[in-house]
């Protein structure tokens, strides 16, 4: 690393730096994975191994409830909004007309808006028109947030798409929508899974939204996480949070791994 | 003529306002029932829109396109009777080579054993046996070439549109392409409208061609009429090698500052004129001829020489076995040139 080119090495004490910076980016993260199989209940004074806290998690119907509410909702607001997404980036594709940049930048702008505005915003949405709160309007929320995401992903693989291909299909005899099914979609597909993993992971683990919007009985593990902390941090907390990061680490790879597949096939 | 394609008064216009493209132009010409007809022009003169309008990719702005007696307005691509060689193949990626063979006639519900036998058969064609179960992206680019070529082939349409469809190939590959889209044309009754930007391959495959010039048809002819008889100073030059001669009309000669040139007895007396004469037509002598030069550069090409003469003027002789006289650099020399290589040219000089 140090013998390269770049005459940004050679600021003193760069590394240092770099090192002091995964440090902070990542031991915080150890920490927790590993105080999370602490026998000690005291969370921060190591004692011994044990399993013990991932069993109290799954045998707390309070977590599970929530931990199946966050799927639900990750689930469905994953299904909607890639559709959605898919069917944007499908419409806007191959297409010049006026107002185009604007289009853009409402379907992203939503990426910039703080998130509290969001969720202040919807739940005033929601008063407004007289929606009592539930894990419905919860869903309905982390349909709208989560189609910007999934829309990136899915419009970059169309656009880097030739156009030529769908009019080969045109040229053998395909009707539009036949095309759409044999070539248009197999060749979005990796672009797809992009987005719907995306959209999932970003339902999975939000907080602020959902905080402001879900009824009672709507809670999903982030919310139910932030409520134990208000108690303390016990190992309890550290294996709830183990297991979502698994979740997540899970998800990431497979895209990955599809995603990969997805290259092979059509590059 | 017996037309299978009759395009007429067809333009296309790309873009609007100030920065609109004519990319045709008021282009009409009829195509037979089972006719090699080559479209030959510079790159961006419009050779590929109209192959895409006749395919139907792109809506004339003006002008009509009938395919036997047929107006093809209103009628989406995938229902023309028509495939096209794309310039740049467009396989499908996602498929194997076969499937790509396989997929006009999936869609058109042939059967399966059927539509196995053509995809073999269209394989041996291409000379891609064993090739099948690859995916376009493990092959060469002049292998995706034949891909593409088969997968059109496969449906025998009516018409075939090859843009281009031989430039990725070696030397060798391309003569036995050629030869077999010339069998091909000869088997199976497919009219043939082939893109090309080489003259050669114009001129060995085509029955007629077109030349064409920035939208529009410069001239139309088999390729002795078009080789021969170039109309414009255009054609002249754009296929194969030319002199260009220009002077004044007197007593059916014309004087030029080298010379007297034989011309056809029809040009109007004292008029400008200029003809184009093959540099192969013209025969190099000591004495004499109808006009006279100096040589300033000789370049020996195997069966031939060319000799390059003042005034811009080149000649080409066969080199068969010392029959021939040699003449030196700086010598000063007589050229004949015979009335039946004399092709006066519309354009004025
Ligand atoms: N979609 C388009 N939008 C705007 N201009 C276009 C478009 N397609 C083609 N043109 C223009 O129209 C003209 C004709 O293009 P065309 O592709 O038919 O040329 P070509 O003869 O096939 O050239 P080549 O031999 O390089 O393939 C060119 O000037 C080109 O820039
Ligand atoms: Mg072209």
């Amino acid at each position: 690393m140090t013998s390269s080119q770049n005459p940004l090495w050679r600021f003193p004490g760069l590394q240092a730096i770099i090192w002091f910076f995964f440090a902070f980016l990542y031991v915080p993260i150890f920490v927790l994975v590993a105080l999370s199989f602490n026998k000690n209940d005291a969370a921060t004074l190591w004692t011994g191994f044990t399993f013990d806290w991932y069993r109290v998690v799954l045998e707390n119907d309070n977590i599970v409830r929530a931990a199946q509410n966050s799927l639900i909702v990750a689930l469905s607001a994953t299904a909607v909004s890639t559709v959605l997404a898919t069917a944007a980036a499908l419409g806007m594709a191959g297409r010049r007309f006026k107002g185009q940049n604007v289009f853009n930048a409402l379907v992203g702008l939503p990426l910039l808006v703080p998130e509290i505005v969001t969720a202040v915003a919807s739940l005033l949405f929601f008063l407004s028109l007289g929606i009592p709160l539930s894990l419905v309007t919860v869903i309905i929320a982390h349909i709208v947030f989560c189609t910007p995401f999934a829309y990136l992903p899915i419009r970059a693989r169309l656009e880097g798409l030739d156009p030529r291909i769908n009019e080969a299909a045109a040229d053998l005899y395909s009707s539009p929508l036949r095309a759409f099914w044999r070539v248009t979609l197999p060749l979005l597909l990796p672009g797809i899974l992009s987005g719907a993993m995306l959209a999932f992971i970003i339902s999975l683990d939000d907080f602020v939204i959902t905080f402001f919007v879900a009824g009672a009985g709507a809670t999903t593990l982030p919310v139910y996480i932030f409520g134990m902390i208000r108690i303390g941090i016990t190992p309890e907390v550290n294996a709830v949070s183990s297991l979502l990061l698994l979740l997540s680490i899970a998800v990431v790879t497979l895209s990955y791994f599809l995603g990969q597949r997805g290259a092979a096939h059509s590059s | 003529m017996n037309s299978s394609i009759v395009i007429s008064n067809v333009s296309v216009i790309f873009g609007g306002g100030a920065n609109a493209v004519k990319a045709l132009d008021q282009v009409s010409l009829e195509i037979a029932q089972n006719e090699f007809f080559t479209l030959l022009g510079p790159s961006g003169c419009g050779k590929t829109t109209l192959l895409r309008c006749i395919a139907g990719f792109e809506i004339p702005s003006t002008g009509s396109i009938r395919l036997d007696g047929v107006a093809l307005e209103g009628l989406p691509p995938f229902k023309r009777p028509v495939n096209t060689v794309f310039q740049s193949y467009a396989l499908f990626p996602h498929l194997t080579v076969a499937q790509n063979i396989a997929f006009g006639l999936q869609e058109r519900r042939v059967a399966k054993a059927e539509i196995e036998r053509t995809v073999g058969r269209m394989l041996e064609l291409v000379k891609l046996s064993g090739y099948g179960a690859r995916k376009p992206a493990q092959l060469s680019g002049g292998q995706q070439q034949r891909v593409a070529l088969a997968r059109a082939l496969a449906n025998s349409p009516k018409v075939l549109l090859l843009d281009e469809s031989l430039s990725a190939l070696d030397l060798k590959l391309r003569q036995d392409m050629r030869l077999e889209l010339k069998r091909l044309q000869r088997d199976t009754g497919i009219t043939f409208v082939f893109v090309t930007h080489d003259q050669d391959e114009a001129l060995t495959m085509s029955d007629r061609l077109a030349v064409m010039r920035s939208g529009q048809v410069a001239q139309i002819g088999t390729p002795s009429q078009i080789y021969d008889h170039p109309r414009s100073k255009y054609v002249a030059d754009f296929i194969g090698d030319t002199n260009f001669l220009s002077g004044i009309v007197r007593d059916n000669r014309l004087e030029t500052q080298s010379g007297f040139v034989p011309i056809p007895a029809d040009l109007p007396q004292g008029s400008k004129q200029t003809v184009a004469v093959r540099p192969e037509r013209l025969r190099l002598v000591s004495d004499g001829g109808d006009l006279r030069s100096r040589i300033t550069q000789i370049v020996y090409m195997g069966n031939e020489t060319m000799y390059h003469l003042e005034g811009d003027m080149r000649v080409r002789v066969p080199n068969n076995a010392g029959a021939t006289p040699q003449y030196a650099l700086g010598a000063e020399v007589g050229l004949v040139v015979p009335l039946s290589a004399v092709q006066p040219l519309e354009d004025a000089s």
